[in-house]
Parts: structure tokens; sequence; C-alpha cells
């Protein structure tokens, strides 16, 4: 299992079990964050190697209306182009799954999302009522050993009425989960915007 | 907005909950939140409005940069996008 501290704690203050509030007191604040577990054990044991990135963080991109066509103009922003998976070890021949998560940095009148990460197939892709965005994708062609595979990212906007005031730039956070065949999974972030 | 625990999430936390581990039932793998994380899990109660967590906070953490309340706020919707928290009033319903 994988660790990340935010913030470094006195073990010897633990002793005698004092509440978190005065554990914590004084300590820096750090970005909070949501560690995904990985199964270590059977990483190293599958021979698998495939190293997943974002291609192109903060390119200029094209935001699709999320309700099919007709629905709004294509709106203007910034993101990564593409996912990556770089495979250096054996050949991948099951599926590779991962989520796809899009957060508001702030409050916002309409969300982002995905709507095709082509060649993996997008599903159960919704909005909360805060506009986050969270999906799902499959890969089932496999990876050769030694091959690199792109998934272009076609972002697109919550369609919502009212739309966002014309000019605004909202920002969002997105992490996308790649998880192997192994079990094992790779957690990937990036900032977005989009103007209205 | 007042935030509660989803009802789906089975929770172990350390004995000062300074790290909390989370598995929601349709998850395949469970989550770990540790020091800030973990703090603003243990102050969602759905009582709280979320002004009222992030007054908790900046009580108890220094922060000298002045992001915590923006932070705290993208967290919420990151927890919410994982089905690991849901709106108070939304789960009354």
């Amino acid at each position: 299992m994988s660790e990340v501290l935010n913030a470094e704690i006195n073990a010897s203050e633990m002793k005698g079990g004092p509440s978190r509030r005065r554990v914590v007191a004084g300590v820096a604040w750090s970005l909070p964050v949501i560690i995904t577990a990985v199964a270590a054990p059977a990483a190293a044991a599958s021979g698998l190697s495939v190293t997943a990135g974002l291609v192109g963080t903060g390119s200029a991109v094209t935001y699709l209306p999320s309700g099919g066509t007709g629905a709004g103009t294509n709106r203007n922003g910034s993101g990564p182009t593409a996912l990556q998976l770089q495979n250096k070890g054996a050949a991948v021949n099951s599926p590779i799954s991962g989520t796809i998560n899009i957060a508001p940095v702030g409050t916002v009148a309409a969300g982002a999302g995905v709507q095709s990460i082509t060649p993996a197939a997008v599903a159960s892709s919704s909005y909360s009522a805060s506009h986050a965005y969270n999906g799902s994708f499959t890969y089932t062609a496999g990876i050769p050993s030694g091959q690199t595979v792109n998934f272009p990212i076609q972002f697109q906007f919550e369609s919502v009425n009212p739309s966002p005031k014309k000019g605004a730039v909202l920002s969002y956070t997105l992490t996308i989960t790649v998880t192997l065949p192994d079990a094992t999974t790779q957690a990937l972030t990036a900032g977005l915007t989009v103007t209205f | 907005m007042v935030w509660r625990h989803s009802s789906l999430v089975a929770e172990v936390c350390t004995e000062n909950a300074g790290r909390v581990a989370l598995l929601h039932v349709d998850a395949t793998q469970p989550v770990v939140l540790a020091g800030p994380a973990a703090a603003i899990w243990q102050l969602i109660d759905g009582r709280r409005g979320e002004e009222d967590v992030v007054a908790d906070l900046k009580a108890e953490f220094e922060d000298r940069a002045g992001r915590l309340a923006a932070q705290v706020e993208a967290f919420l919707a990151n927890l919410e996008a994982q089905r690991l928290i849901e709106a108070a009033d939304e789960a009354a319903k």
C-alpha cells in the first residue's frame, strides 16, 4: 500500500490517546489527497510494466457540449491532450480499466467531463449536484510488449440551463486512475480550465 | 452544503483518527486519508456546513498560503465524485 503523509505528527504525542484536535494543532496545512492503495506484491509477480502518463498537460483543448449536437457551441480551454500507456514489460492481453474524476476548483455553475478517450470505451458518465464528473473506461485491445498506446482525450462541458456567465473561466482537477490486469493502479492528475 | 459519510462506505481509523482507510461497497480497492484529508473526513458529520468545516480546520492548521478553503472545497467534490460522501439533505430524502 502506497503512502502519502500530508502532515508530520509527532509519534510521542499520540501516546495516551490525546484527541485528534490536539495532535494536529500547529501542523502546517497541506493539500488533502485521496491515497489509492496499490497491490504491490501482485505487481512484482505479474511481469507487467506499464507506465501511465498524461500528454500535453496545459495544452489548448476544445470542450464539446455534453448534450450532443445542437446543445451549444464548443468551448475553449486547457488540459492534457491524451492519456499514454507505455508497456516496458510483458504483453498485456487482458482488459485495462480506469476511472475519471473531474472535481471543480471552487464553486462552479457547470462541470467538465470526458466525452471519449479512444480507443478505450467510456461508460457510467455522470455529473453530481456540485458539477463533479465521474466516469470509467475500459480498454480491451491489449498492448504488445515494448509498445506505446495513446488515448486522445476529447473533453466536454456540462450542458446546463442557465449556462455559466459568458467569458467565465472555470477550473477543475482531473484525476485518472488506470488499473492493469494485475490489479495495480496508477493515478494521474492535471489541471483543467474551460472558458464559457 | 452539508455533507455526511456515505452509508455504503466502510471505515477504519487509527486511535487518534490521523489516518483513515475507506472502502466503498462497489469499489475494488480501499483508499486512505491522512493528515489534513483525515481531519476533513472526521469533520464531516451530517451537521457541519462547509463553512464550519473550513473554520474548524483553520483553527487547527497553519494555512500560510491561504489556500485552505479552496482546497477543502475541491477535496469535498473529489470525495463526492468517488461516492465516499453525500449531501446530507439528499440523504434525508
